[in-house]
């Protein structure tokens, strides 16, 4: 038999995009349950969304901070008993705190749910906050703070938000030093009574957590706990930065960090689609235009990539990378050029049929599996987007023109509204 | 349970196939028996810039990525001390868009010097990046050389030196993949959504012709035993202290692993671990702390490793580490306790079997190490450990002549 080595085999393109079901159900107490009921193993994760994010708690700190001590100890259980449970059953606790809401994650076997679930039932409705864990957790948070405060690529990234946004936004992201000396005890005990609450809070199953999973959560969390409504979710004028290009110097620095984006507009807006397509093509996956021109074509540096961040209010698309001091000016202008090429010249049918088909490959791997699924998914409870949402992408990704393209380039990649950062020398 | 079919071809590639129809996805893992310890001195960071140069295009197809991304793939790859492996995932559909792919890379690359020169700068970069522009980013550069003396795991997957970067010739890295990229040197692992004859027919096809090659066997010097301690003290532009000890162990395949293994659970596998609790929580010392072992092929290192909190000093630090390795090294571990480590190792095992490429990544190490169905075996073997057996590996591991510590002090 003689082989082809030059010709590629044949393939079929990804025609349908297939997103498992979601069954939603409320508890006795209207908390809104989102099931993803699918796998192989018998596992499950729970995410509480609780209306509990740094917007809710509109002081720094004040909101990761008590989704941290949470777990600290509570009524029935103090921090070491609480963290020999998770450990003994097997079971992870997971926290994170987004602006909108602060997500406590149970991963957990699903024949130890009725005793895992009896331990976060505890920590969620009486956690105690001693002063010497909230004070163990500050010591810590400074310290990665100062250490983060290190890294050229973190300091562009504040730089990047708080120009964008404002140091008195929280899309800003501005952290004080001093906000690690001020938070005191008494405002978490008083934040955790008005955030974590039935009103207002989703919960997210993904796995296989069993037939009774339905009555497990009414007994620990179907109840009226607290009567409280959600904080307002503050909605503050977005300030746009003035300044074009800001320059943030490290004299030890042996690389410089770069941080060139746009604001732009959240999940809802009707061309947000189709730019993340653009931005895919832009810099989106390794092929993309700033990865082959910067880093496969000059060496200039180790990764680039194009990324957009969306919150509920609004988003930005920024393009990040890490160069040596006297390649920066030329990693610059190569990235304008790139945003310029995508302006004036259409793009080949090729390219675009390569995107295309990575991206439908990209949607797959994004939505294997229950996991993945509801991972995603989460990024829709804030604006109250169906699922359907998904199946819209996929429409547009295989309907978007070359033409399509460009007009969008044309519009949201014009210079003049980028703001360009820079970390190092 | 993860079911498996395997064959060898007569050019020796091991091709192992799991199926899991949960995923329309298939993925297609290689893994190539060389690594940074198959390196000679003078030519460190060879494997992972091989791992690179893996990327630039092959004999019959000029670019690795395009052609991948146009049947909905995506891939990547990494290189460690002992190995190098890479995988892709694409839709079951498209798997013979892989094979093509990978059999034309282990047939030959397309050995160019633009490829070479472009990759020797981004690598560049990465050792940069990685080790040199981020706090405590040097510390693997320092530790390696302190615990071996002769072992090539003395120098980091990036390289000792980056001029041995810098000064790779083409005939260096021709002579690099002819004496370790073949058949006969790797393991191929494909799962998801696939059909067992199906891909030993594939494999047939597009590797079955590729010539076995002659491996370089070079001799690795063993590490001889440590008998004094070491010490280490550097002052860098860092926010805090840290200290950072290691004690040589057995190899991934040493009778004591699962022990060992164990050993590390008990003082930091989740919020309830002993360093975390005691060190953290109830002495506040440390601001994060970590003990884990490496999982070499040969012998390798257990660490522990802490960030200390400001009011803590070096002396205290050290001090309290050795107080929690001497107590686990003088009284039995709980019953209790070993079943909690026991418990956590389980549900570990089973949340790793939930991802097809992850099955694909673990079945290539156990494949090459011995046999894939192996993978079975190992909650069996962490259920076997007793409380005698930790003790026993405590003390012979936990002392000050097997021990190297890096002391690395903030200039602040």
């Amino acid at each position: 038999m003689q082989l082809h080595r030059h010709t590629a085999p044949e393939f079929k393109t990804v025609s349908d995009f297939n997103l498992l079901p979601v069954q939603i159900f409320e508890l006795d107490n209207g908390i809104k349950v989102h099931l993803l009921e699918a796998g192989s193993q018998e596992v499950a994760k729970i995410d509480f969304l609780f209306p509990a994010g740094s917007i809710q708690a509109a002081k720094s700190l004040l909101a990761s901070v008590t989704s941290k001590a949470m777990i600290e100890g509570s009524e029935k259980y103090t921090s070491a008993e609480i963290a020999e449970k998770i450990d003994f059953y097997g079971a992870y606790i997971g926290q994170q705190t987004v602006f909108h809401n602060s997500v406590l994650t149970l991963i957990s076997l699903s024949h130890f749910l009725p005793e895992t679930l009896e331990v976060l039932e505890d920590i969620v409705k009486h956690p105690t906050f001693e002063q010497k864990e909230i004070d163990t957790i500050l010591e810590r948070r400074k310290q990665e703070y100062l250490i983060e405060s290190d890294k050229v690529k973190t300091l562009a990234a504040r730089a990047f938000t708080q120009n964008l946004y404002g140091k008195e936004h929280p899309y800003g992201n501005f952290v004080a030093q001093e906000a690690f000396d001020e938070l005191t005890r008494d405002e978490i005990v008083d934040f955790h009574k008005k955030a974590y609450i039935p009103e207002g809070t989703h919960i997210i199953i993904s796995g296989q957590p069993g037939k009774n999973i339905k009555s497990l959560l009414n007994k620990y969390f179907g109840h009226k706990w607290n009567t409280n409504s959600p904080l307002p979710d503050w909605k503050p004028e977005i300030f746009q930065g003035t300044e074009k290009e800001v320059f943030i110097p490290k004299a030890d620095a042996l690389q410089s960090a770069i941080k060139i984006g746009r604001p732009l507009f959240n999940k809802l807006h009707p061309d947000f689609h189709g730019i993340q397509i653009l931005n895919t093509i832009l810099g989106g996956y390794f092929g993309s235009r700033l990865m082959t021109n910067i880093r496969e074509e000059k060496g200039l540096t180790y990764g680039i990539s194009s990324f957009i961040m969306t919150y509920k209010h609004t988003g930005f698309l920024v393009i990040s990378t890490d160069v040596r001091a006297e390649n920066r000016e030329l990693a610059v202008k190569e990235i304008f050029n790139e945003i310029k090429r995508l302006r004036e010249e259409t793009i080949s049918e090729e390219e675009l049929t390569l995107v295309r088909n990575f991206l439908s490959g990209d949607m797959i791997r994004n939505f294997d599996g229950p996991f993945a699924t509801s991972d995603n998914y989460r990024g829709l409870i804030d604006l109250e987007i169906e699922p359907e949402y998904f199946n819209d992408f996929f429409n547009v990704l295989m309907r978007i023109t070359a033409e399509g393209i460009k007009d969008l380039a044309q519009k949201y990649l014009q210079e003049a509204d980028f703001i360009t950062v820079v970390a190092g020398k | 349970m993860i079911n498996i079919e395997k064959r060898t071809l007569d050019n020796g590639l091991r091709v192992v196939v799991h199926v899991d129809r949960s995923t329309p996805l298939a993925a297609i893992n290689i893994l190539f028996n060389v690594g940074a310890k198959n390196e000679y001195p003078d030519k460190t960071g060879f494997a992972h810039l091989f791992e690179h140069l893996m990327f630039g295009g092959s004999k019959n197809i000029p670019s690795y990525d395009a052609p991948l991304q146009r049947v909905g793939g995506d891939n990547n790859a990494w290189t460690n001390n002992d190995v190098t492996n890479y995988y892709l995932t694409l839709p079951a559909d498209n798997l013979e868009t892989g094979f093509w792919l990978e059999s034309d890379r282990m047939l030959e690359l397309d050995f160019s010097e633009k490829s070479l020169e472009v990759q020797r700068k981004v690598v560049i970069e990465e050792y940069k990046q990685r080790y040199l522009n981020q706090p405590y980013g040097d510390i693997p550069l320092l530790v390696g050389p302190m615990a071996y003396k002769v072992h090539p795991y003395q120098w980091p997957t990036i390289g000792k030196d980056i001029s041995h970067i810098e000064n790779a010739t083409l005939d260096d890295v021709k002579e690099f993949f002819f004496s370790h990229y073949a058949p006969n040197n790797a393991i191929m692992v494909v799962s998801g959504n696939v059909d067992p004859d199906h891909v030993f027919k594939l494999a047939d096809k597009w590797f079955g012709d590729i010539p076995n090659r002659t491996i370089d066997k070079k001799t690795i010097p063993a590490e001889p035993e440590q008998t004094e301690e070491r010490k280490t003290s550097v002052e860098r532009n860092v926010p805090a202290n840290m200290i950072h000890m290691v004690y040589h162990i057995g190899s991934r395949t040493d009778e004591n692993f699962y022990t060992t293994d164990l050993l590390s659970d008990v003082l930091s596998n989740g919020p309830s671990s002993r360093l975390i609790q005691s060190l953290i929580k109830e002495q506040q010392l440390f601001s994060d702390i970590n003990a884990y072992i490496s999982g070499d092929h040969h012998p390798g290192l257990y660490t522990v490793t802490g960030r200390l909190l400001p009011s803590t000093s070096m002396e205290q630090a050290e001090q309290a580490i050795h107080n929690e390795l001497d107590k686990i090294s003088t009284e039995k571990v709980s019953d209790y306790e070993l079943q909690k480590v026991k418990n956590k190792i389980e549900s570990t095992l089973v949340f790793s079997e939930i991802n097809f490429l992850n099955k694909a990544m673990n079945l290539a190490q156990f494949e090459l190490l011995d046999k894939a169905e192996n993978i079975n075996l190992e909650v069996d073997k962490y259920r076997a450990v007793s409380a005698e057996g930790l003790l026993d590996i405590a003390q012979k591991t936990f002392k000050a002549t097997n021990r190297s510590t890096l002391y690395y002090h903030s200039k602040g």
